[in-house]
């Protein structure tokens, strides 16, 4: 029986220059283009990015990914520096493997800039 | 102190486009507990006090630090002399072999930067010698692999592939560093982890890399700076308070 292929969620908070309000589709188009260049086109499609949502106001979004290319996901979103030739930044916040506790961890986590350094993650192991 | 630091920023005062308040209140949005500001190589040394008061209020460590960018070794020994105790580090950007291999057996440079573009390479098994036994440092920076792309990105890890296997096999120390010219070009304690992976480095000396290497470089300078150490090897000890 061939098992299900885990999924990790990531929480990421977008910095740009002149806090401009971006559509969901920008911020996932540069996020897949940093993929596809930083690791390729087989890596992209492994990869199994998916923007869960977006809210432009707070420019906080969580992104869905394939559990074997958590890493590389991160690494990819980390080196993102322009969209539309504006300054900018993703700041990741939190990682899970469910939905759900990743939207308690943001909803207690006002100031959700520390997240990383109370959770558990990956590089910390 | 505690905490990562990121140890190449540069503000306004050196040809950033930052003012060092919003460099202090982004790395604390993003969790960085401590930077370095590069500014110090550009401006009046006098001036550290009165750019770190600046910073204050920010519950977040500031350390000074002076690049030199020499043409030769004479001109490095002469600017090494002049910012003697004046700063939390120096560093030292080794654009030629000889630059390298002069600033590796100073015992007043702290960091050495690499910049992997120079065709010959400065980065030697005698240079990586030198810098562990002088405990000197190799800089990883950052933003070439955050501004650049493509062909140009590909070149830097590349190169950076084969340093870091010259300092890993003579147990040179390592900082990381972003380089930023601006704000939006900081990075958190994860992102700067992810990206030292990304060039090669170890995840463990990563780590070190970035919260304990920074820390040992910069408490040797304040012992020095305070006057307690005042030959090498002769500390003053204040008998009441230690």
């Amino acid at each position: 029986m061939v098992k299900e292929e885990k999924s990790r969620y990531i929480a990421f908070e977008m910095i740009i220059e002149d806090e401009t309000a971006l559509e969901p589709s920008s911020v996932f188009n540069s996020i897949s283009r940093s993929i596809l260049s930083l690791y390729g086109e087989v890596e992209a499609s492994q990869s199994g990015i998916w923007l869960i949502e977006y809210n432009p106001e707070t420019c906080q979004g969580i992104l869905r990914c394939s559990h074997k290319s958590l890493e590389k996901v991160q690494t990819a979103m980390t080196v993102v520096s322009k969209i539309y030739d504006r300054s900018a930044m993703i700041h990741l916040l939190k990682t899970s493997g469910t939905i759900k506790s990743l939207r308690s961890s943001l909803e207690q986590h006002s100031t959700s800039s520390q997240l990383f350094n109370k959770e558990k993650h990956p590089l910390n192991d | 102190m505690k905490g990562s630091c990121d140890v190449h920023v540069h503000s306004t005062q050196s040809g950033g486009t930052s003012s060092p308040t919003e460099i202090v209140e982004m790395a604390k949005r993003l969790g960085v507990q401590n930077i370095c500001l590069s500014d110090f190589g550009a401006i009046d040394p006098s001036q550290v006090d009165s750019l770190l008061e600046v910073c204050k209020g920010f519950s977040l460590t500031v350390f000074s630090r002076a690049d030199i960018s020499p043409k030769n070794p004479r001109e490095l020994a002469q600017k090494l002399k002049y910012f003697r105790r004046k700063v939390d580090l120096v560093t030292v950007d080794c654009s030629t072999e000889k630059i390298c291999h002069f600033a590796s057996t100073n015992k007043f440079v702290d960091i050495l930067t690499l910049s992997p573009t120079t065709k010959t390479p400065v980065f030697t098994e005698l240079v990586a010698r030198n810098c562990a036994k002088n405990q000197i440092a190799l800089e990883i920076t950052l933003i070439p692999f955050i501004r650049y792309y493509g062909k140009t990105r590909a070149k830097h890890m590349r190169v950076w592939g084969k340093i870091l296997s010259v300092a890993l096999r003579n147990e040179v120390m390592f900082v990381i560093g972003t380089g930023a010219l601006n704000k939006y070009e900081l990075r958190g304690h994860h992102e700067m982890l992810l990206l030292a992976k990304l060039v090669g480095l170890p995840q463990d000396l990563a780590k070190q890399s970035l919260i304990e290497t920074p820390f040992k470089l910069t408490e040797r300078r304040m012992l020095e700076r305070n006057g307690k150490i005042i030959m090498p090897g002769v500390r003053i000890i204040d008998e009441e308070k230690e």
